[in-house]
């Protein structure tokens, strides 16, 4: 039963944590990056896709990092299940 | 699998149409939705499809996984030469260049690397299910 206490307290600590950032993520105002994207993106970019724009050319360091996680989970199967 | 005429003539019937969905998905990521990670895992589909209804041997005769290596390696190390471009210029790694040229370029690269990491990782769960059911009858 003390095991239990201690798991809903950490649990509950968490979901405050959790909820109380989403309920204040709305009352910022400055969100300087996205309208700098929203307006100069195509102008810098030449993309007609702002999406693209962002994960291609804005943020390309972080789809690097995501080619190299399926790389990374590639090998391991490989190592894992290969038998010879 | 193999004697299932259903499957056999869908897939025959759909392979084309997915590959060439899947290519336009790589080709005009700069336009409409999409990108080289789905067009990618969609290209990997046909091609387990393909192993579905011809088999795996078969199959493996003509695109062994050894090519698979060699074409996701090379797209590894081309992009990482694209980045390495912006330090001999002069700027940091992956320098924004401005062009509609390297987003298709760097969207076909993550394609044809998403796509053989795929295979290459079927490839590698077929080889060791077929061995652990062809493995079994010899221990007994």
């Amino acid at each position: 039963m003390k095991k239990n206490i201690k798991k809903i307290i950490l649990i509950s600590l968490l979901l405050f944590i959790l909820i109380y950032s989403i309920i204040n993520f709305s009352k910022q105002d400055s969100f300087f990056v996205d309208n700098n994207y929203l307006q100069n993106g195509f102008s810098l970019t030449k993309c007609k896709n702002i999406v693209t724009a962002i994960y291609l050319d804005y943020r390309l360091y972080d789809t690097f990092g995501e080619v190299m996680l399926l790389l990374t989970a590639a090998i391991g199967v490989k190592l894992l299940l290969n038998r010879r | 699998m193999k004697d299932s005429s259903i499957i056999f003539l869908a897939i025959r019937k759909l392979y084309p149409f997915i590959c060439i969905y899947a290519l336009y998905l790589i080709y005009n990521a700069d336009v409409s939705p999409g990108g080289g990670f789905q067009g990618g895992v969609i290209l990997a589909t046909a091609l387990i499809g393909l192993i579905i209804i011809y088999g795996f041997e078969t199959v493996q005769e003509k695109l062994s996984s050894k090519m698979f290596t060699i074409i996701e390696i090379s797209a590894l190390i081309i992009i990482i030469g694209f980045g390495l471009n912006g330090i001999l210029i002069g700027k940091h790694f992956f320098y924004h260049f401005s062009g509609i040229f390297f987003i298709k370029a760097f969207s076909i690269l993550i394609g044809l690397k998403v796509f053989s990491e795929n295979v290459s990782i079927f490839y590698t769960f077929f080889d060791y299910y077929q061995n652990e059911t062809t493995a079994k009858p010899d221990d007994k």
